[in-house]
């Protein structure tokens, strides 16, 4: 009875190491997962702030271009002479 | 009618347009909540299985809820971070090739503003160009360069010269012919004459221009014209001019007695044969 018992309670602690193992297996791949997340949101970052700074120099770009345009456009506008033929 | 169904055409894409894209906008901003309570409900839950396995007895089942729960909480925190990408790529997306098209159409307006400027530029060159008179000079002004003497026989400056002179003869033809009709004093013939002015006949007789040209600056020394053929040479001295002018005199003296002389033999003559026709 003695022996039968401690195979059983050997078996429990092989069944419980068992299930040990595989909750740890999960949680490791869980963590994995969650790793690569941040990993993706570090670089979605990086690369949604040099998009942006790159729209943000175009748009300045273009603006000031737009600007000096409206003064060339107003100063024409303003001495119609330097039309006239 | 054309107009208006064209107007209620762009109308009606237009409020599509602006429906689709309040449509994304709230989806957008409904995926950011989400992500930002995501956090909230792993706390929660985490706390609520802590304390669910602490009471219960069936640990199994709580143990195996709370991987599914986790695992169904990093699928969807993926989904959503996928979803935010995405519509955050189209959104810049749709941006650059709005960039572009501006970008497009400030080059388009700065090259008609070049054009305008250069277009300008031009015009008033042109109309500088216009105000200022260049000096004409006629070709019969053209002469050999100072300092190559004065003969125009031999060289490339005679042959210059002829030629210029050649083609203000052409040139001034009519004119001169009509002139010369009308006055009746121009002929193309050698005109002979017993004067001094008369030792250079062919200059005077091949010239065809009645009136006198501006030498000033000219090399030739031709003094006189048809027109006025009674004109002595102004390079002529004095005393020579004299011994002329007497022989001159002389000549004619001699040329009336001769004629008279004549005149009185052929009277005599007659007379003689009257009288003998008489006896």
């Amino acid at each position: 009875m003695a022996k039968a018992g401690g195979i059983t309670n050997a078996v429990n602690v092989g069944i419980a190491v068992q299930a040990d193992w595989e909750n740890r297996e999960f949680i490791s791949h869980i963590s994995l997962n969650v790793r690569r997340l941040f990993e993706f949101l570090v670089q979605f970052e990086s690369t949604t702030k040099s998009k942006l700074a790159s729209l943000n120099e175009k748009l300045d770009l273009l603006e000031r271009r737009l600007e000096m345009l409206e003064v060339q456009v107003s100063t024409a506008t303003a001495n119609p002479s330097l039309f006239a033929t | 009618m054309a107009s208006s169904t064209s107007l209620a055409i762009v109308l009606h894409q237009s409020s599509n347009h602006d429906e689709l894209f309040m449509k994304q906008t709230l989806q957008f901003s409904e995926t950011l909540k989400d992500l930002k309570n995501l956090r909230k409900q792993l706390y929660s839950a985490a706390e609520y299985f802590e304390t669910s396995y602490g009471k219960a007895e069936h640990k199994e089942t709580v143990i195996e809820t709370l991987k599914e729960y986790a695992a169904k909480a990093v699928v969807n925190t993926v989904d959503h971070l996928g979803s935010v990408s995405d519509k955050f790529n189209s959104f810049l997306s749709d941006n650059s090739t709005h960039f572009s098209t501006t970008h497009l159409r400030l080059s388009s307006l700065e090259q008609r503003m070049r054009l305008c400027r250069d277009y300008m530029g031009k015009s008033g060159t042109h109309q500088h160009l216009l105000l200022f008179q260049y000096p004409r000079h006629h070709k019969r002004y053209f002469f050999p360069q100072q300092g190559r003497g004065t003969s125009f026989s031999a060289g490339d400056d005679s042959h210059r010269f002829t030629s210029a002179v050649r083609s203000t003869i052409l040139e001034n033809l009519p004119n001169t012919a009509r002139k010369a009709n009308k006055t009746g004093s121009f002929s193309f013939a050698p005109i002979v004459h017993n004067n001094i002015n008369n030792r250079t006949p062919n200059k005077r007789s091949n010239s065809p221009m009645r009136f006198p040209l501006l030498r000033s600056g000219s090399l030739l020394k031709r003094s006189s014209s048809p027109s006025q053929p009674k004109k002595p040479p102004l390079a002529l001295p004095e005393p020579q001019r004299a011994i002329s002018v007497s022989r001159n005199t002389e000549i004619v003296e001699i040329k009336q007695s001769s004629s008279r002389k004549g005149k009185k033999i052929l009277m005599f003559k007659a007379l003689m044969s009257m009288s003998k026709s008489r006896n």
